[in-house]
């Protein structure tokens, strides 16, 4: 029993009381802590969106910056290959071809996407040969032929130490693409497997654009005979998966060749092959 | 989990304050005059107990003396809750040996942040 001043019944009431007025304060504190979350809810969903926004803008401008690093290799190479063909198609088609022969022999996307970007600038060392020799029609002396071969090293100079992976690889096919399988290639006279894989691929790429491209030395070759110069260096210039992989899938290389400008059609009787030719493969 | 003796003689006022603190959080003995208070004191060594003052036989004033004064029992935390809100009381609640003092009507809240600050 209670003994002081407050009945039992209205001690109770102003209990009941307190209870009542905490309970509004807990509501108060817990609507206020509610909104607080929902403003800071918002304020991050508007910045998931903005942050969504500038991830969408930068994948915009790097697509674009990698368009323009690719034309500008494009017309840097073409300045380059200027003097002997003024289209571009010859590096076009090259590429395409070692891009078909690199997927065909199973290499990454990565690696193929490499070659596609580093195979144009297999011959910028031309920019270092005189232009009396690179465009002399008819046939070279052993001397000019020297000056000729000179440039897969001045590629390879213009290319070096460069901290970018594709440069790198550009300077390894700049270096490389005149090697020949049998180890009778320049600069270096590598053989088999110590010619770094790009290097054998763009050597076959570019012969065979070249076989079957107008030169100012030479007509175009008919495919068939590209294909019989291929077969016959099967092994000695060439290695013989990358000849495998190309003449199983000419019909692909063929396709592109139709694709990238055009060489007038020639039979196989009316074509004579050149003396250059003849001394240079 | 600490034990906590909850002393009244108003049924609903234990109630109330077990429900306050949560049965989850402590474990929680009542009791509803002095003498059941000691003797549960004896056996299970609270480690806090709220003790009312105005009840029948031994009050809480009493109780608390005995409590402090008995080695068995004096390591318990004793807080008053009573009715009377006066200085005299509550001096009176030290002298006897109290940790603290609340008056009733109590702000829940308040008990609940006091009970957590002596033995959480």
């Amino acid at each position: 029993m209670e003994t002081d001043n407050f009945s039992d019944s209205s001690l109770h009431n102003d209990q009941l009381k307190k209870y009542a007025q905490d309970l509004a304060d807990v509501y108060k504190s817990e609507k206020a802590k509610r909104k607080e979350l929902q403003v800071a809810k918002e304020q991050l969903l508007i910045y998931a969106d903005d942050l969504k926004k500038t991830i969408l803008d930068l994948k915009v401008a790097h697509k674009e910056t990698q368009e323009a690093y690719l034309d500008t290799i494009f017309r840097l190479v073409l300045t380059a290959e200027y003097k002997d063909e003024d289209t571009g198609d010859h590096i076009k088609r090259m590429s395409l071809y070692s891009v078909l022969i690199a997927k065909k022999l199973g290499l990454s996307d990565k690696e193929v996407q490499n070659i596609l970007y580093t195979a144009p600038m297999h011959d910028v060392g031309k920019v270092g040969i005189p232009d009396s020799i690179l465009m002399k029609k008819g046939k070279l002396t052993k001397e000019e032929c020297d000056i000729i071969k000179t440039h897969s090293t001045i590629g390879a100079k213009i290319l070096s130490n460069s901290k970018s992976d594709i440069i790198k690889t550009a300077e390894q096919i700049a270096l490389t693409h005149h090697e020949k399988w049998n180890g009778k290639g320049y600069p270096q006279g590598l053989s088999g497997k110590k010619i770094p894989l790009v290097g054998r691929i763009v050597c076959l790429a570019d012969t065979f654009d070249a076989l079957t491209s107008k030169r100012p030395y030479k007509d175009p070759y008919p495919t068939e005979v590209a294909c019989e110069i291929i077969k016959k260096e099967y092994g000695e210039q060439f290695d013989p998966d990358v000849a495998d992989v190309f003449l199983e899938n000419i019909d692909e290389a063929l396709k592109i060749k139709a694709k990238v400008g055009s060489t007038e059609d020639v039979s196989l009787s009316d074509f004579t092959k050149s003396e250059r030719d003849r001394l240079e493969r | 989990m600490k034990k906590i003796i909850i002393v009244d003689d108003d049924f609903a006022i234990r109630e109330l304050v077990d429900t306050t603190l949560g049965s989850e959080n402590y474990n929680i003995f009542q009791a509803e005059n002095g003498e059941q208070a000691i003797e549960i004191a004896k056996t299970e060594k609270p480690d806090l107990i709220i003790m009312d003052i105005a009840m029948p036989g031994i009050d809480g004033f009493e109780a608390t003396r005995i409590l402090k004064s008995d080695p068995e029992t004096k390591g318990s935390v004793i807080i008053i809750l009573s009715g009377k809100s006066e200085d005299v009381e509550r001096k009176k609640g030290f002298e006897v040996g109290a940790d603290d003092y609340f008056t009733k009507p109590f702000s829940p809240l308040a008990l609940i942040k006091k009970v957590e600050e002596m033995i959480g």
